[in-house]
């Protein structure tokens, strides 16, 4: 399986370092356009879609490879790897990928110059001392809402065009399409992400890491942002006066001055 | 209206009316506290991003918690605003659908079913085929894979008859006749298995009706009932073997009287002869006499079934399944080698060593028409510390078996004897070695100059009822 057309890999800018953006659930690598061309002059960016999400080839998922975050970060090094890539680089991950980015550098530390995890959550379902935000019966209501929701999302999956800047009614065509799912693989996705638990992982992971956190998440809370930080050693906390989930997305000036400080 | 962080700055009276609150208090909330934990998790990680890249969406399902704590299923539309003063705004327009929701739960839970269903069907091992009135195939599932070994593609648009032999054309065409009345049917014939060979297989048919008298389409499962078939021929044989046994030990029991009798007429015979060559004509009578006792009081012991271990001397048993084919050995010239003397007394059901011992020196026989030895060997062996057991070997130079024969040897139905062999023995000898605890193993070599058997079988002392462990 060509890793490449699997995860609809995009490189752009022609910069000497770099850098590759691993979108979160829910969405696609359209979710770094308010942050990408903040980066492309000093950087080469790599972007991908998670089997299921986006343009990937839905046909290359595989139950038992996915069924944990492992496959999703073997599929990030085996991008790595399709592409070539002869110096560590540095990996942006939005909430479920900061954990697959952490995974991928547990197994091939060499490759990761830096991590940069947004809103980050080792693990979403209190247990214990441990809180996580959610309990495990608003999983499975997450997952109704999927159900319920099939229809609006299989509509998106419709046969694509793609932009053309001679006839920009194109683009809007293509902007319907973001973030589309194939709707099994996104309830396959979502339970998957929602219910890992990769606590433990966290205390393996040597590469130098920046945790973007939000001043109040929904998803990935405060408490769970200073539990990541502290489990990680070598990493660096900065709490955002920002709200929601995506932060790049919604405040991208204030994400990329974060990230450009702890790039340097 | 929400501002760029879900704040909700405006409301309509309508919307504070389906949520059971006054209007002020909406522009404290932010719209995702009015989400269930489920739903505020789809907000955030899947609705907000792909909202704000697209910039609508329509027509997404949320729950609102209403005042009293109930929720109420609605459908959101949703735009991004970019003509504000501030970043932007999200204009949401909401919509009840308690009924329409309720109605989609059912269609889902329908279509969650249909498809478990449809998966039973798929799965299934049996072929299981919807069929045109006509008889042409629609659809084909993983058993009829396995059981024709056609693909979807090659198998749908033939007619039901391509999968029989022609032999059954007719009983197929008649079958058809009686589901256009309505009627289901079950027929058995041959078909092809995927390698060509001929397989039994039964056919049961159902018809789907749309009115009376107008069959729309019909659906076949179809099993493979080979296995089964041989299974009744094998009971069968089995049964008329075992007939044949019942039959020779009860002429072996009835023949017992006038033997002791002839016994006691040669011995009284014997006293009253002079001559010296009538003596020794005598003498050689009550020799074969006696082979003929023997051969009786073994076919008597043969049959008798023990239900409890007892010990055995393995000399003597070893003996007398050989002597059971000694005649055959000579004439086939077959050296016999029973090097059993040494072994100490062995506890085992006796009936069922008998028989292992008498497959494994039948088998060995048919191997060597053409001469040859056999050995069959007895030894007391540790098995492991503290366990002590005993090593019985039958060794032939018979003609060997190839990989092939050996990989299948335990298998039942499978024979190398043509019409004489039930491909029962081996399989039959090693469910009695396990039943006796014990292990087989074969090895053969059927290289010419070289060729033979040897079959090493290891059991483990049993106690003896009565004694100490």
């Amino acid at each position: 399986m060509d890793a490449l057309r699997r995860n609809n890999v995009k490189v752009v800018g022609s910069g000497e370092q770099l850098i590759m953006f691993a979108h979160g659930y829910g969405c696609d690598q359209n979710m770094w356009r308010p942050v990408l061309p903040s980066f492309t002059d000093k950087y080469t960016a790599i972007l991908f879609d998670y089997v299921g999400s986006g343009l990937s080839d839905s046909s290359a998922f595989d139950q038992t490879r996915y069924s944990t975050l492992r496959g999703y970060a073997w599929d990030v090094l085996e991008i790595l790897a399709a592409l070539k890539v002869e110096r560590p680089i540095n990996f942006v991950g939005h909430s479920v990928s900061s954990m697959i980015g952490a995974l991928a550098s547990i197994k091939e530390p060499g490759k990761f110059e830096t991590l940069t995890m947004i809103g980050p959550s080792p693990h979403y379902i209190n247990q214990g001392d441990y809180f996580g935000g959610f309990e495990r019966s608003d999983i499975d209501s997450l997952l109704d809402s999927l159900e319920s929701n099939h229809v609006a999302w299989s509509a998106a999956m419709a046969p694509v065009i793609m932009g053309n800047s001679d006839r920009p009614e194109l683009a809007q065509e293509l902007e319907a399409s973001f973030c589309r799912m194939d709707p099994f693989l996104a309830h396959h996705f979502a339970r998957v992400t929602f219910l890992s638990d990769n606590r433990d992982d966290l205390s393996r992971v040597d590469t130098r890491t920046l945790i973007l956190q939000c001043q109040s998440d929904a998803i990935a809370g405060l408490r769970v942002g200073h539990y990541v930080h502290k489990l990680l050693k070598n990493s660096e906390l900065v709490i955002m006066d920002a709200k929601g989930h995506c932060p790049h997305m919604s405040e991208p000036a204030a994400v990329v001055r974060e990230m450009r400080r702890f790039l340097q | 209206m929400l501002d760029e962080e879900g704040e909700i700055s405006a409301s309509n009276p309508a919307f504070c009316r389906l949520l059971g609150l006054v209007e002020s208090s909406t522009l404290e909330l932010n719209f995702r506290d009015l989400l269930p934990m489920g739903g505020r998790l789809f907000y955030e990680a899947q609705f907000i991003p792909t909202l704000l890249l697209r910039g609508s969406l329509s027509e997404i399902a949320f729950d609102l918690k209403h005042a009293d704590g109930s929720h109420i299923p609605v459908l959101i539309n949703a735009r991004v605003d970019h003509t504000g003063p501030a970043h932007h705004q999200i204009l949401l327009a909401v919509f009840a659908v308690e009924q329409r929701r309720l109605y989609e739960k059912e269609l889902l839970r329908a279509r969650k079913e249909f498809e478990q269903i449809a998966e039973v069907v798929r799965r299934s091992s049996d072929a299981i085929l919807r069929l045109t009135a006509g008889g042409v195939i629609q659809s084909w599932n993983a058993g009829a894979q396995q059981i024709f070994g056609m693909s979807p593609e090659a198998a749908i648009g033939k007619p039901l008859s391509s999968l029989l032999l022609t032999a059954h054309t007719e009983s197929l065409s008649s079958a058809m006749e009686k589901l256009k009345e309505g009627q289901e049917t079950f027929i058995e014939a041959k078909g092809r298995s995927a390698l060509g060979n001929p397989i039994d297989i039964s056919v049961s048919m159902t018809p789907h009706m749309e009115a009376p008298g107008v069959l729309v389409a019909f659906s076949a499962i179809i099993r493979d009932v080979t296995t089964r078939k041989q299974t009744e021929r094998a009971l069968l044989q089995n049964e008329k073997l075992a007939s044949v046994g019942r039959l020779a030990s009860s002429i072996a029991h009835e023949i017992n009287n006038p033997l002791e009798a002839v016994t006691n007429l040669l011995y009284l015979l014997q006293l009253r002869v002079a001559d010296e060559e009538t003596n020794s004509l005598v003498t050689k009578a009550q020799r074969e006499l006696d082979r003929v006792a023997h051969i009786a009081a073994h076919t008597l012991r043969f049959h008798k079934q023990s239900s409890n271990r007892t010990q055995v001397d393995l000399h003597s048993v070893a003996g007398s399944v050989l002597a059971l084919y000694q005649v055959r050995f000579e004439n086939s010239s077959i050296k016999v080698i029973n090097d059993s003397v040494n072994a100490s007394p062995f506890v085992c059901f006796e009936g069922e060593l008998r028989q292992i011992l008498f497959n494994l020196v039948s088998n060995a026989f048919d191997s060597m028409r053409a001469g040859g030895r056999l050995v069959l060997r007895c030894r007391d062996v540790a098995l492991y510390p503290g366990r002590r057991g005993m090593r019985i070997t039958v060794a032939d130079t018979g003609s060997g078996m190839d990989r092939d024969t050996l990989r299948q040897v335990f298998e039942p139905f499978f024979s190398t004897k043509g019409i004489g062999g039930t491909g029962l023995g081996m399989w039959i000898t090693k469910d009695l070695v396990q039943k006796n605890e014990g292990t087989i193993r074969i090895r053969s070599c059927d290289r010419p100059g070289r060729s033979g058997t040897i079959v090493t079988m290891l059991f483990p002392n049993q106690p003896q009822k009565g004694q100490p462990t």
